[in-house]
């Protein structure tokens, strides 16, 4: 397995994800969400902005979980279904570089998606719900993440019209830089009384646990689009609601259902003076890590197995 | 091949490390208080597992679509209450405690909503059970998820103390009988019986050591031994981060609870009737006294008013439960606090009855005391009609130095008058009037030769601890539609 050809395919798969209408049509959905959110977190009786974050958190997941399912189902699924997999096993590349080139591209596609999803809900916290409904908002979210896109889009035009480069992947790409840019502006000209540090550590490290069981999930993906192809799509979603309706007592049956409770820390937000050690999320990593490399090796093995068209 | 070797060794190596990463990071999880809250639980059925680990599902994997879907429930379920839909209603609340699970505001607001807000639109006698069903949701619902919650305690011990405990709601003596039968052995006592305890989350444990601190023995037939219960459990189980005001609340709660039972901390079921009145209970003055104390202690404003108040009811309730000697022992220890300048006995119980009579006249409040009296004679409590009726007996002697307040007749006549009046409709009735004839103290009057004394007494209007509920004739009294737990009735259109 030569390192270069995996990263190859990984810079492939990164920008067949990417390219996808359904991976721009998650991350708009989720913007708008987030941008709608400090609205839509109501009676939960003085606890708004926890709500806000949790359901934040979630929504970043199941977004993050369509990503790599779509992403997987498509960049390894479809290869292997429609043949186009044979022509490139046919050159001198292994087929653990091909599946881990795979994998590597949807993650980093997954990782680019997260750390929009991640500024914007970072947005829409320091905005929070209205505490009266006569109340000024001060930098709404809405307004800040419209024209954070708006001008990655016009830069996005100009990078694309002189490079002759595919237009939406670009904004995305330049998305990530102008929201952050938004996000950091916001906090220096306005910083946020409520967190002094600039921002709420628990909700970063949760967006971190949430990508962590995205990395997971990307790899559970990769496995069932080996067996199953194009199918990986629905087998993900399963996987993914059994490795959150499980948890920690679950039949011997279900062992090998990857642990999702683990990355999932939404009862942080409802408690007082609860910090989420980073030892635990680098405990979380390691995990991950393990989970993915079990799913990576086992899809390899089938993968060895399997006749290519 | 041996590649393949490889690569599921590298599998099963990749899976054991995970399954050791797990097992230590639910371990810090649980410390940290992220496990999901039925892990906590010891027990607990198949469903309420199912329903736990759906909270777990809703919360992680709805996303956007749970506020959502939380905005549409909270005002479905209040246009349905409005029309009317009260099931409806109720289930919709259950769901959003489903989605909100974490949040022990709404627990007590879903809950307050189904014993406060619900009861009204139905008769009196089918009430409690909506009751129940906003304390179930606390206790078992909601407890389960937030186990610590000091809004919830308090919300369970507001509920038992105040909408059971007192009369804010004409239904409440229906809601005292209600509860006091579930926790009523047939012989009339307390049961001493484990399972109901439990059933009720009643820790047999924590009871015992809460007998031993108010030193008397919780009688869980009177409600506010529940609020009593609950308060002191929230006052115990909640965290250090919990905000100062809520603590205040829970320790409102047990001063309040230990007040009523002081006041009313003693059932007496109306023979034959469903209803019971509720006499005070001297166990609970020291408690109360010391709370009191501590009251003051803390600079509260209003603790002088209360604590003169709390030896007014002492020295009157002593000398109705134990005679004139100890309550003139309790007349000196409350001289601190009523500032009498040495004021008799007598002097110090006429005020209380002039207090507790209001704007009645003498003898209306002499005919409520005597009334007391018969009441208690024929449920078998001679001691205290005793006591009542020396009450009247100090309130008739007095009378001779007020203007105008002259009555014909002597004493023994206006109890025989009283015992006639009540006689008059008992003896019509079987049941009653082989109660009447139990009564060794009512034959003697009633067989008393001689005319019918010349002295009308007026209605007793309203007895003291609402003693009226004792005459088995009572209408409310009629066991004709006694609710049982847990039926349910077709709501008003």
């Amino acid at each position: 397995m030569t390192p270069s050809a995996a990263r190859a395919i990984a810079g492939s798969a990164f920008a067949e994800t990417s390219r996808q209408p359904a991976f721009a049509l998650v991350i708009l959905f989720t913007l708008l969400s987030y941008a709608l959110s400090p609205s839509i977190a109501m009676f939960a009786l003085g606890e708004d902005l926890a709500l806000l974050k949790d359901f934040g958190l979630s929504t970043a997941l199941v977004a993050g979980l369509l990503v790599v399912s779509l992403g997987a189902s498509s960049v390894v699924g479809r290869d292997l279904e429609l043949g186009t997999a044979g022509v490139l096993l046919s050159r001198p590349v292994s087929r653990h570089a091909f599946l881990l080139g795979k994998v590597l591209g949807v993650c980093a596609a997954a990782t680019m998606a997260f750390s929009i999803f991640t500024v914007a809900l970072f947005l829409a916290a320091r905005e929070g719900p209205a505490i009266e409904s006569h109340g000024r908002t001060r930098w709404p979210a809405a307004a800040v993440e419209l024209a954070a896109i708006l001008l990655a889009a016009v830069i996005a035009g100009i990078y694309s019209r002189r490079s002759a480069r595919p237009f939406r992947p670009a904004v995305i790409k330049m998305s990530c830089v102008t929201l952050l840019g938004a996000f950091l502006a916001v906090s220096i000209l306005d910083p946020d009384p409520r967190h002094p540090s600039g921002f709420d550590s628990n909700l970063l490290k949760g967006a971190l646990l949430a990508l962590l069981a995205v990395y997971v999930l990307a790899s559970v993906a990769s496995l069932l689009a080996v067996l199953l192809g194009r199918g990986a799509f629905l087998g993900t979603i399963l996987v993914f609601l059994a490795g959150l309706v499980l948890g920690e007592e679950r039949p011997v049956a279900f062992g090998l259902v990857p642990d999702l409770q683990l990355f999932w820390v939404g009862e942080v937000f409802y408690a007082r003076n609860l910090e989420v050690p980073w030892s635990y999320v680098a405990g979380a990593g390691a995990y991950a890590a393990a989970c993915s490399t079990a799913c990576v090796a086992a899809a390899a093995f089938f993968l060895e197995r399997r006749e290519l068209p | 091949m041996m590649a393949r070797l490889t690569i599921l060794f590298v599998a099963g190596a990749a899976l054991a490390g995970a399954a050791f990463l797990r097992n230590d990071l639910h371990s810090v999880r649980r410390d940290l208080g992220l496990a999901p809250r039925w892990v906590e639980r010891t027990g607990g059925s198949a469903a309420e597992d199912l329903g736990a680990r759906w909270v777990v599902l809703s919360s992680a994997a709805l996303g956007v679509l749970r506020p959502l879907a939380i905005d549409f429930l909270w005002l479905r379920a209040a246009f349905l209450q409005a029309d009317g839909s009260f099931f409806e209603a109720e289930a919709l609340s259950r769901l959003i405690t489903r989605l909100e699970p974490r949040l022990p505001d709404v627990w007590a607001f879903v809950a307050h909503n189904l014993a406060y807000n619900i009861p009204p639109s139905f008769p009196p006698r089918e009430r409690y059970t909506w009751v129940l069903r906003g304390l179930r949701l606390l206790r078992d619902e909601g407890l389960v998820f937030n186990p610590r919650s000091a809004a919830i305690h308090f919300q369970l011990a507001f509920t038992y103390r105040h909408k059971i405990g007192l009369d804010l709601d004409e239904a409440g003596r229906f809601y005292r009988a209600e509860l006091a039968d579930t926790f009523e052995a047939g012989n009339g006592e307390p049961p001493a019986d484990q399972a109901l305890l439990e059933a009720w989350r009643l820790e047999p444990d924590r009871v015992k050591r809460l007998e031993a601190k108010y030193g008397a023995v919780l009688d869980f037939r009177v409600a506010e031994s529940h609020a009593l219960y609950w308060a002191e459990r929230g006052l115990e189980l909640a965290g250090p981060d919990v905000e100062r005001w809520r603590m205040n609340l829970l320790r409102g709660e047990v001063e309040g609870a230990c007040w009523q039972l002081f006041n009313g901390g003693r059932p007496i079921k109306a023979p034959g009737g469903i209803l019971r009145a509720f006499l005070p209970d001297l166990r609970f003055a020291g408690a109360v006294e010391e709370l009191l104390d501590a009251r003051a202690g803390r600079g509260a404003p209003d603790s002088d008013e209360l604590r003169a108040e709390f030896w007014r009811r002492r020295v009157l309730y002593v000398f109705l439960f134990e005679g004139a000697e100890p309550a003139r022992a309790s007349l000196a220890r409350a001289e601190a606090f009523l500032r009498t300048g040495g004021a008799a006995l007598e002097d110090i119980l006429a005020a209380s009855i002039l207090a507790a009579g209001g704007e009645r006249p003498p003898l209306e409040v002499i005919s409520g005391l005597l009334d007391a009296s018969v009441l208690l004679e024929i449920v078998g409590e001679s001691s205290l009609s005793t006591g009542f009726r020396a009450l009247a007996n100090l309130r008739y002697e007095s009378l001779g130095e007020e203007a105008g307040g002259r009555i014909e007749g002597p004493f023994e006549a206006l109890f025989r008058a009283a015992v006639l009046r009540r006689a008059a409709a008992w003896r019509a009735d079987a049941r009653t009037r082989s109660l009447l004839e139990r009564s060794r103290l009512l034959t003697e009057v009633l067989e008393l030769a001689g005319p019918e004394p010349k002295v009308s007494l007026p209605p007793p209007g309203d007895l003291l601890f609402e003693l009226e509920v004792l005459d088995p004739l009572h209408p409310d009294n009629a066991p004709s539609a006694p609710l049982s737990p847990g039926r349910e009735a077709i709501p008003p259109r």
